[in-house]
């Protein structure tokens, strides 16, 4: 418990740093900005409860905007995602339910479980985000484009990192 | 009372939900234009060291080119003194008689962003030195925005890359001029809007600051004609490449003007009128 709970305090201040330090400054085109910060809230235990992963995406979200000067911004849609993730979780469950013990990872349920649920929740956050951002539906097709864009690089680094840096 | 209690448990989540998220717009209403949140100023109280130490790296590894870049600048700028000319009148010409209008002064950015639709850049220097709101930044490539609001020592600049800054420019070769818009995609082009189709303009055409600007002195660099097509028939839409690569700002030039408040006076005896 004090393991998961110190594991995951640490990846909480290492993505907000890795966020505001490296990929707040990336962009590709102005049309594709990945915010892998997110990352954290598809991480949290199975069994943490609903009201936790609000408060924690609320926080992590606050955070965000603090650092990249848009008070609400990312609050509003981390905790939105956050919301949705225990729908989208039962909704992914496999048959006999998520094993105690285990974690939301590509280590344990694969590589199509992560991709489909980690990609929906992402696609959420940065459909709020970028439509919020913009506050208006003028350009609607090209704010489309970049949530599209977005999640697609945001999805692919998330996914990499499963990879190489939080394999088990 | 108890049939509220057993709702309330019931739908905590939800509740907890619509309250987070109301927060969450409430702040973006309140601080969407950002500038009067004392969470900001509390930012820079707590973060600017950190972001200095960072930023200071960032520097350390730009030194070659921007030690280039300002070697280049100081040839140009010796080039303009009255002594890099003959000139017989040069002692009836020297500028004595006239008032100073413009005075400058070198500021450092300590944040910048250009991947949101509505831009900022945070520089070092705030009301103890002398930076007011609505003064022009510029830096050697060219224009950079405006001051927008000053702590006593840290000042926000809007960007040009902000969808509600619009600075008046114009083509340098024949002086029409119109609004410069960045519709927020890429961060190196932006577009001019109402250029007449009779104005006869080129791709490469340099872009500088209008003369009927407000906030700049007049020619200071904006960037280069890439594109034209015409818009309804009536205007030209002018796709500029911005000269000012908004990823590698770091020193910047504030531009006051003192006979700000004097144009003022004059430009609202009009409004008024």
């Amino acid at each position: 418990m004090i393991k998961i709970l110190r594991r995951n305090i640490i990846r909480f201040l290492a993505l907000v740093l890795a966020q505001v330090l490296i990929f707040n400054n990336i962009e590709i085109g102005g049309y594709m900005i990945p915010y892998i910060y997110v990352l954290f809230i598809l991480l949290l235990p199975f069994e943490t409860p609903g009201w936790m992963t609000l408060l924690l995406a609320f926080f992590l979200g606050f955070l965000i905007d603090v650092f990249s000067q848009s008070l609400g911004l990312h609050t509003a849609a981390t905790v939105l995602m956050a919301f949705l993730r225990p729908g989208v979780l039962s909704f992914f469950a496999p048959r006999e339910g998520y094993e105690s013990g285990s974690f939301p990872r590509v280590f344990y349920y694969g590589l199509p479980w992560f991709l489909k649920y980690a990609t929906i929740l992402i696609f959420v956050h940065h459909l709020t985000l970028f439509y919020i951002e913009v506050f208006n539906f003028h350009d609607f097709f090209i704010t489309f484009l970049r949530v599209i864009l977005s999640t697609i690089f945001s999805s692919l680094l998330i996914v990499l990192s499963q990879f190489f840096i939080f394999r088990k | 009372m108890r049939s509220l209690l057993r709702f309330l448990i019931r739908y905590h989540t939800v509740l907890l939900f619509l309250i987070l998220e109301i927060i969450a717009f409430i702040l973006i209403a309140n601080f969407g234009s950002y500038q009067k949140s004392r969470i900001y100023k509390f930012r820079i109280f707590m973060f600017s060291g950190i972001e200095r130490k960072f930023d200071d790296m960032r520097i350390y590894f730009n030194l070659a080119e921007e030690n280039k870049q300002l070697t280049q600048e100081n040839a140009r700028l010796r080039n303009l003194l009255p002594k890099a000319f003959y000139n017989p009148l040069a002692e009836w010409s020297a500028d004595s008689l006239g008032e100073r209008k413009y005075l400058y002064m070198p500021a450092r950015v300590i944040n910048n962003s250009t991947n949101r639709q509505y831009n900022y850049l945070i520089i070092d220097r705030g009301t103890l030195q002398g930076v007011e709101p609505e003064m022009a930044v510029i830096c050697q490539f060219g224009i950079v925005g405006t001051v927008k609001e000053c702590s006593a020592n840290y000042s926000t600049v809007i960007s040009v890359l902000n969808r509600e800054f619009s600075p008046n420019v114009m083509i340098k070769r024949n002086g029409f001029y119109g609004p410069l818009e960045w519709p927020g995609r890429n961060y190196r082009r932006a577009i001019m809007n109402e250029i007449p189709t009779h104005a006869d303009v080129e791709i490469g055409d340099t872009i500088v600051t209008s003369t009927i600007s407000e906030l700049f002195p007049p020619g200071i660099l904006v960037g280069t004609v890439k594109d034209y097509l015409i818009e309804e028939g009536l205007f030209y839409r002018i796709d500029v490449e911005l000269s000012t690569d908004y990823k590698k700002v770091s020193n910047v030039v504030l531009v006051k003007n003192l006979m700000h408040e004097e144009e003022l006076m004059i430009r609202n005896s009009i409004e008024n009128d």
